[in-house]
C-alpha cells in the first residue's frame, strides 16, 4: 500500500518529466534576434495627405506565439504642395501569432500587432512672401506619444528570411499639429498654410500606416 | 557505322549543352556585383538623368536574394535639369523566377532613400521645369519595384539588365518635385561563390570540365 501511495506521490514528477521536451519545443523560437528594414506608407490621416517613409527595426522573439518589434521610421508627407510634414516614430510593438508561429520556408504567419511609440512631427510651409515683402516660412514642431494596433503577416522566404506586411491604425495621445489652407491669397502676405498646434490632450484622430519590411534572423540569444 | 559515330560526335556538344541547360546555375551562396552607367527617365517631369550605378546581391536560396543598389547622380539633360544632387540608395529582396540553365530573370521590390538638393535659383534658366532653391540637401524616402535578368556566361562574368521604377518626392522650401523615374542599367557584372566552406569563382561541386 505504501508503495502505491509513493507512486502516486511521484506521479506529478513523472508528468513533469514527460512535459519537459514539449516545453523545450514551445520555447524554441524565444530569443531569436532579427534585423530588418522597413518602408511605411501613411495611407491617410484626417486630412487625406499621403506620406512615404523608411526606417529600420529589430525583433526579439519572446516565445512561441509572441514576438516584439523595436523600430524607427522617418516619414515625409506632402501637404498639397503648400508645405510638408516630417514625422519620426520611435517605438515598440508586441506581435501575437494566433494561428501558428512556425518559421519555415513558404509559410505565412499572420499576427495581431499593438504597441506604443514616441512621435516627433515638424510641419512647415513652403516659402512665401510675407507682409514685409521678404521670403518667409512658418513651421511648428512637437513631441508626443502614440499607440497603434493592427494586423499583419510574415511570409518566410527562407528559414531565416521573411518579408512582412502590416496595417496599423495609429492614434496620437498628445497635442497634434493641424494645418489648413489659407483663405487669403499669397499677394496679401499670407502663408499658404495656417499651422495650428494649440490642440491638447488625447486625440483619437490618427493615421493608417501600411508597413512593408524585410527581416533576417541573425542569431538566438538563448541557444 | 562510321556515319553513326560521326553523327553522335557532332551531336555531343548539344547533349552536353542540354545537360547544362537543365541545371540551374544560380544558387545559394552566389554573390554578384556590378558598377556601370545607368540612365533614368523621370516620368512626371521628363528629361534624362545619368547615374553611376552599382549593386551588390547575395543569394540566400536559389530563387531568393537580398540586393542593395546605389545610383550616384552625374547630371541630367532635357527639361529636368533642376537637381544639384540626386543620389539614391536601395535595399530589397528579389525573387528569381526558376529556370533551367544560366538565364536568371527576376522581380523584386526595394525601399530606399534619395539624397537630393535643387540647384541654386541663380543658375537656373527660364527653360527649367521649376525654380531652384537655396534649401540645403535633404534625405527623402523612396519606394521602388524592379525587374531584370542575369545571364551567367562563365564563372567570372555575367550579363545583366535591371529596370527599376521608383516613386518619391523631393522636399525643400518650394513645392515638392516628383522623383518618379524609370532607371535602366545593363552591362557586365561579376560574381563569386561565398558559402561557409567555399569561397571561389567556381560553383561548388563544379570542376574545370564544367567551365
Amino acid at each position: 500500500m505504501k508503495k502505491i501511495v509513493f507512486l502516486f506521490l511521484l506521479l506529478p514528477f513523472l508528468i513533469s518529466a514527460q512535459e519537459a521536451p514539449a516545453e523545450e519545443k514551445i520555447n524554441g523560437p524565444a530569443g531569436q534576434f532579427s534585423l530588418g528594414m522597413r518602408s511605411t506608407i501613411s495611407l491617410f490621416d484626417h486630412q487625406s495627405y499621403q506620406g512615404l517613409g523608411y526606417g529600420g527595426q529589430f525583433r526579439i522573439r519572446a516565445g512561441k506565439r509572441l514576438n516584439t518589434e523595436w523600430y524607427a521610421d522617418y516619414i515625409k508627407t506632402d501637404i498639397g504642395g503648400l508645405g510638408q510634414r516630417e514625422t519620426v516614430h520611435i517605438g515598440w510593438s508586441v506581435m501575437f501569432y494566433p494561428l501558428g508561429s512556425e518559421i519555415k520556408k513558404g509559410a505565412f504567419t499572420p499576427y495581431f500587432i499593438t504597441g506604443h511609440c514616441f512621435d516627433y512631427a515638424n510641419v512647415s510651409t513652403i516659402n512665401y512672401i510675407n507682409k514685409e515683402g521678404v521670403y518667409d516660412s512658418d513651421w511648428e514642431e512637437r513631441w508626443s506619444s502614440a499607440v497603434q494596433i493592427g494586423l499583419g503577416t510574415n511570409y518566410n522566404l527562407t528559414d531565416r528570411f521573411d518579408v512582412s506586411l502590416s496595417a496599423q491604425y495609429m492614434s496620437h495621445l498628445g497635442n497634434d499639429i493641424h494645418v489648413k489652407k489659407s483663405s487669403l491669397s499669397s499677394s496679401e502676405g499670407s502663408p499658404p498654410l495656417i499651422i495650428d498646434s494649440s490642440s491638447k490632450g488625447v486625440n483619437l484622430e490618427g493615421h493608417l500606416l501600411m508597413t512593408f519590411s524585410m527581416n533576417v534572423m541573425l542569431f538566438d540569444f538563448i541557444q | 557505322m562510321k556515319k553513326k559515330i560521326y553523327f553522335l560526335l557532332i551531336c555531343l556538344p548539344f547533349l552536353s549543352f542540354s545537360q547544362e541547360a537543365n541545371k540551374r546555375y544560380a544558387d545559394y551562396g552566389l554573390l554578384r556585383m556590378q558598377g556601370n552607367i545607368a540612365i533614368g527617365t523621370p516620368t512626371k517631369i521628363g528629361g534624362t538623368n545619368i547615374y553611376l550605378g552599382g549593386d551588390l546581391e547575395y543569394y540566400l536560396k536559389d530563387n531568393i536574394s537580398i540586393r542593395g543598389d546605389f545610383y550616384y547622380f552625374l547630371g541630367s539633360f532635357g527639361s529636368t535639369d533642376v537637381f544639384k544632387q540626386n543620389h539614391s540608395g536601395y535595399l530589397g529582396a528579389m525573387y528569381h523566377i526558376p529556370t533551367n540553365g544560366h538565364f536568371d530573370p527576376y522581380v523584386g521590390i526595394q525601399p530606399g532613400y534619395v539624397i537630393s538638393q535643387l540647384k541654386n535659383p541663380d543658375v537656373m534658366t527660364s527653360d527649367d521645369y521649376r525654380a531652384g532653391s537655396n534649401f540645403p540637401v535633404t534625405v527623402n524616402p523612396l519606394f521602388s519595384a524592379c525587374a531584370g535578368f542575369n545571364y551567367y556566361a562563365n564563372r567570372f562574368f555575367h550579363l545583366f539588365m535591371h529596370v527599376k521604377y521608383q516613386t518619391g518626392k523631393h522636399y525643400s522650401d518650394i513645392e515638392t518635385i516628383p522623383l518618379n523615374e524609370v532607371k535602366i542599367a545593363f552591362g557586365l557584372a561579376y560574381m563569386i561563390w561565398w558559402r561557409k566552406d567555399h569561397f571561389a569563382f567556381r560553383k561548388p561541386g563544379m570542376t574545370k570540365k564544367d567551365d
